[in-house]
């Protein structure tokens, strides 16, 4: 097995919080979507949730030979996400190709440095960020699920209960919203991709 | 509808507030330092991947919004 299918059973044996926190979102979430009766989305989850057991495991051997492109590479390849996102149609055929086109540049952009980062003890106000920060996003979550369950059954509807999905539905129809949108949700992903090793 | 926009608005500022807290208490405690070092998991960094990208997919392939089912 390589260094890496190493480093990745290492993770999980002497830090195992993080990954099976995050195994489990996407499991709950996936579990979540299918009580919704959004097949789509319970398959994304539930693959994704047993291919990240996979990895935890260090399991998939064929991610091991990826390679962490050169920065300006990735620079690159962020730019031309941003300009399709903003300009395939939505929900079109042509979106779905390009969002799995997508996931496979973000794969290959993730990949692990050869230079890893080396484990030290969280201080204390790290900790403490961490958990508020999980907090705080679970509580947005949790009032995400609220308003869409109300929003199918209480008085008024979607109207008066609204996801995120419908606040920002109307922004995305418009050009100048679904730039801001493309180029905000690039540069997560571009700092997903980029942050938690060494270059 | 109000009410709905002021939680998502209170959680932002949540963020805001304990990132900044966070900071007070000690210069290396950053938003930057907590995701480099939570990222330095490769399942939970592929695990924040996807849902970085479902969100995409949702907003922009998924049909969100039924016509006509708000407003």
């Amino acid at each position: 097995m390589s260094e890496n299918a190493d480093r990745a059973r290492a993770d999980l044996r002497d830090h195992p919080l993080g990954a099976i926190a995050w195994i489990a979102i996407l499991a709950i979430t996936g579990v979540v979507q299918l009580l919704r009766q959004q097949l789509g989305d319970a398959l994304i989850f539930g693959i994704a949730s047993l291919l990240l057991l996979l990895v935890a495991a260090g399991a998939l051997p064929m991610l091991e030979r990826l390679r962490r492109p050169a920065v300006a590479v990735t620079a690159m390849g962020a730019a031309a996400v941003a300009i399709a996102v903003a300009v395939v149609p939505r929900h079109s055929v042509l979106a779905g190709v390009t969002f799995f086109v997508i996931i496979g540049l973000a794969l290959v952009a993730a990949a692990p440095t050869a230079d890893p980062r080396p484990r030290t003890r969280w201080p204390k106000a790290l900790r403490r960020l961490a958990w508020a920060w999980a907090v705080i996003w679970i509580v947005a979550c949790l009032w995400e699920l609220l308003q869409v369950l109300l929003g199918g059954i209480a008085p008024g509807g979607r109207a008066a209960h609204p996801a995120l999905s419908d606040l920002l539905d109307p922004l995305l129809a418009q050009p100048p919203g679904r730039i801001a949108f493309a180029v905000c949700w690039t540069a997560i992903g571009v700092f997903l991709v980029t942050r938690g090793g060494r270059r | 509808m109000i009410a709905g926009i002021l939680v998502f608005l209170l959680c932002l500022a949540a963020l805001l507030v304990s990132a900044w807290a966070a900071r007070a208490a000690d210069p290396h405690a950053t938003v930057v330092e907590l995701f480099d070092r939570a990222l330095a998991d490769r399942t939970v960094k592929l695990a924040m991947l996807v849902c970085w990208w479902w969100i995409g997919w949702h907003f922009l392939v998924a049909q969100t919004v039924d016509p006509g089912a708000v407003m």
